[in-house]
């Protein structure tokens, strides 16, 4: 066995999870066997706290939400005690359809864990994953029921709660986005929330200065300067520099004829002005697919001044949609951009995004994509 | 004893049928999480709501109500209910039950056990 560090790349799908692992180099690939085979698997993350540790939102067409935790890469599961869930005899009498998002907590709180829900739930856990209990805070707000999507959801798949994300200088200092509803944020652990929309467009409210209702499809905080954020929204990419509060549309700066539609935004692990999009037709009736069916990610690496098309290796034409989950980027150097499609495939590129080839096809539709590097070969722990 | 459909079996150690006891199907969902825990809330929301896709057969009689009184020898299914795919296994006469419920229901199917 290896005893470089392997590139595992964590596929979460709607029939199962599989593990892509890599070499050193990332140059050849092997794909496992299906775990939990015809389970949807939403979403699939390493602990970055304990890299051994693995989380996975599952549920099955019949089946109600649950959560599943791995410590030997998928040789053994265990599921949650107590899943996330709303509160048995609550007022609005919620039911958790798909635990939907996971994140890790903060570095000092090793056990803590958030999950966002459909409905726009978030669940916290404090034992690794074990049991999880509601974030009154925010499930019980006094604007939640004008925040949120309920009990109506507009959005296509069900509202949902996603982008949870934990300031790396303060484990109170959280974030989320609702799809719909908009960004939100507290200072106090999750106690209380304030929406943070301001510069976002949404093109579908009849207020151009809504303070909430907007639809934000991925945001991501940069680990290497916290106090800068990039938002994929329905309606377009922006930065946000804090301690500022108005979003800045970076997509602007987009090619007109593609536009700055699409689902994930990713970040360069240590260069904060460098971020990859991969944007989708949103005209007339939104396909959701490549503009023009001509697949391309595109990159900035001035922080949204500029932006570089990257379709080398890409098929010429696909139609295809890469969900808000469904992109990362690793650790390496250079760094390493994985997409995965609606469609199946998982696209990898080692050089920053500017060549692609697929590293796995065939697979079911893709909603989830994670990587870790696994010191000492994956599988061993 | 309550039948026990495939996509639950993992609680159950794959028994098709196991025990369970209770004066009402809450009960006896309450007594069956006891004995596998984790499948009541796989099949029933946290609201006390059985889940969309999920049906639940007293003497082959579809029942919603989970405030439903049994006894001893009533015959008590948990089933998933499926809008395609499992109808199949009935066309070329499945094992288990016929479809219990398919006459009142012609827009679902229910898996054979």
């Amino acid at each position: 066995m290896s005893t470089s560090p392997a590139t595992v790349v964590i596929l979460g799908t709607r029939k199962g999870l599989f593990f892509l692992t890599g070499d050193g180099e990332r140059s050849s690939w092997a794909l496992s066997e299906p775990h939990h085979l015809g389970n949807i698997i939403q979403h699939a993350v390493v602990d970055p706290r304990n890299h051994t540790r693995l989380l996975a939102a599952t549920r099955t067409g019949h089946l109600g939400p649950t959560v599943l935790r791995s410590d030997d890469w998928g040789a053994t599961w265990t599921e949650a005690i107590t899943p996330p869930a709303f509160r048995s005899g609550e007022r609005l009498e919620r039911s958790l359809d798909a635990v939907f998002w996971l994140t890790p907590g903060h570095a000092d709180e090793p056990g803590v864990w958030y999950a966002g829900g459909t409905p726009q739930g978030l669940f916290r856990s404090e034992d690794g994953g074990d049991t999880w209990a509601t974030v009154d805070g925010w499930n019980d707000h006094p604007m939640w029921e004008t925040w949120a999507e309920f009990p109506y959801q507009g959005t296509p798949d069900g509202a949902m709660l996603h982008s949870v994300i934990v300031d790396p200088r303060d484990p109170k200092h959280l974030y989320i986005g609702l799809s719909g509803g908009g960004v939100f944020e507290s200072f106090d652990g999750g106690a209380d929330w304030q929406p943070l929309n301001e510069g976002t467009a949404a093109d579908f409210l009849p207020d151009p200065d809504a303070e909430f209702g907007h639809d934000p499809h991925c945001v991501r905080l940069h680990p290497a300067r916290p106090d800068r954020l990039y938002q994929q929204n329905h309606c377009g990419i922006y930065r946000l520099d804090r301690p500022h509060d108005r979003w800045e549309r970076i997509g602007d700066n987009m090619p007109a004829d593609v536009g700055d539609i699409g689902f994930p935004v990713e970040l360069h692990p240590r260069d904060p002005d460098t971020v990859w999009v991969f944007p989708m037709d949103g005209t007339e009736v939104w396909p959701r697919t490549s503009p023009d069916g001509r697949p391309a990610v595109y990159r900035t690496s001035d922080a949204g001044s500029t932006w570089m098309r990257q379709d080398h290796g890409l098929p010429e034409r696909g139609w295809f949609t890469v969900k808000r989950q469904a992109m990362t980027t690793d650790m390496a150097d250079p760094v390493g951009v994985y997409f995965g499609t609606t469609s199946g495939e998982l696209w990898a590129s080692a050089d920053l995004g500017e060549s692609w080839r697929p590293i796995a096809r065939h697979l079911p539709e893709i909603f989830s994509v994670e990587v870790a590097h696994v010191d000492g070969g994956f599988g061993s722990s | 004893m309550v039948r026990i459909p495939t996509p639950l079996r993992s609680y159950t150690g794959g028994a098709a049928v196991v025990e369970a006891d209770g004066t009402s199907l809450a009960e006896l969902l309450d007594d069956l999480d006891r004995r596998h825990p984790g499948l009541r809330f796989r099949a029933i929301d946290e609201q006390g709501r059985l889940r969309q896709h999920m049906r639940i057969f007293v003497n082959r009689e579809i029942e919603r109500d989970l405030e439903t009184p049994i006894g001893p020898g009533d015959d008590v299914a948990l089933m998933q209910a499926l809008s395609g795919g499992c109808d199949r296994a009935l066309d070329r006469g499945g094992e288990g039950p016929p479809a219990p419920g398919a006459a009142d229901q012609p827009r679902v199917t229910v898996t054979p056990m």
